[in-house]
């Protein structure tokens, strides 16, 4: 417990101290925790851009998470958003939206060459004028005796009231060296394509690429990186941080 | 162009859930029983051949949960309490490969030896 109240107060203090905007997502493992399992995690971004309007924009995510099964975990997060409006001004922090996120894993870790998920998210909005949000991804993830790669394959769709955009998809990779359960480098892609429909250009795409550290301490899992934007549509830079404790 | 790469992405995924599974091999797999009693593991050592996937089978035959994690072999997965899972290990070389109970580490130690 006094753990939890840890990892929730560092969280705050991230969100308090220093990022909706670009919030790039986490890059989701097919492999479940198990049944039973209960977590705390806290999660946010930080972004960094010499426009105004995209500079300082923070995100912050709680959530509370259960392993249904071996196969099924399912998660509902609460998400916070600070950002600057069109002039460089900050508005106050806002709760956003609450998600409802389940993950599927298909088979056995280990058990095929490949190991495979499926990721159902549906996102309630509580901000004025804005959709909801219905997000599916495949999730997959190959383990080598010194590397772990796991790719993302995501789609979604802006649903309920206010829905305007169509199908949009994207992608997400890791990959991490394995060299202790404390430290293990890696790097992450982030390729957010916009509307299917629109064969959006490369310039209005959001890409970002950068290194990360992963690791484990006692029962808390960390994730640290800050990805650089290589499209034009992308904040310069952005800080992402995740804490995960399972118990 | 991102177009293209949208749906590169979707049908190797799409490809990859649906064939891994018809791809694997039939062959039977060596199966083996690690039991969990009283924060021990039963038995401590499992002895596996060398270049061969195994299924362990881990059976927590106490009420409380436990978590079967080795940062070697790359597993880490919870069992609940009167509980079975199956976890797939392999092929590794030859060696000396530990795993412990993460909720009671102090006890719940085990090794899988290669051979």
């Amino acid at each position: 417990m006094k753990k939890a109240v840890v990892i929730i107060a560092i969280g705050l203090m991230g969100f308090l101290g220093p990022p909706k905007a670009q919030a790039a997502d986490k890059v989701y493992s097919p492999i479940v925790e198990g049944k039973g399992v209960k977590e705390i995690e806290v999660r946010g971004s930080y972004a960094f851009d010499n426009r105004a309007s995209q500079n300082n924009a923070r995100t912050q995510k709680y959530a509370v998470g259960y392993g249904v099964t071996d196969h099924w975990f399912t998660e509902m997060y609460g998400e916070f958003a600070q950002g600057p409006d069109e002039n460089g001004v900050m508005s106050k922090p806002k709760f956003t939206d609450l998600d409802w996120e389940n993950r599927y894993q298909l088979f056995e870790q280990g058990q095929y060459w490949i190991d495979a998920g499926l990721y159902l998210e549906y996102q309630k909005s509580f901000e004025h004028d804005h959709a909801d949000n219905l997000e599916g991804k495949v999730l997959l993830e190959k383990s080598l005796p010194h590397f772990t790669h796991t790719a993302n394959l995501i789609v979604e769709k802006e649903v309920m009231a206010h829905a305007k955009k169509e199908t949009e998809a994207g992608v997400a990779w890791s990959s991490r060296y394995r060299l202790s359960p404390y430290v293990q480098p890696g790097f992450e892609y982030h390729a957010d394509f916009g509307e299917v429909r629109l064969h959006e250009p490369y310039n209005k795409q959001k890409h970002q690429v950068g290194p990360a550290l992963y690791g484990k301490v006692r029962k808390v899992h960390y994730e640290l990186g800050y990805l650089f934007g290589i499209s034009p549509a992308s904040p310069d830079g952005m800080l992402k941080w995740n804490l995960e404790l399972e118990f | 162009m991102g177009n293209i790469v949208i749906r590169f992405w979707i049908l190797l995924g799409l490809g990859i859930l649906v064939w891994v599974p018809v791809l694997a091999l039939a062959a039977a797999m060596p199966e083996y029983t690690i039991a969990i009693k009283e924060h021990h593991f039963d038995p401590s050592e499992t002895i596996i051949p060398a270049n061969t996937k195994v299924k362990l089978v881990i059976d927590n035959q106490d009420a409380a949960a436990e978590e079967f994690e080795s940062f070697e072999l790359n597993r880490e997965k919870v069992v609940a309490g009167k509980h079975k899972i199956i976890v797939f290990v392999g092929p590794v070389k030859a060696g000396s490969y530990k795993y412990f109970g993460d909720f009671h580490k102090d006890t719940a130690q085990g090794t899988i030896v290669v051979k």
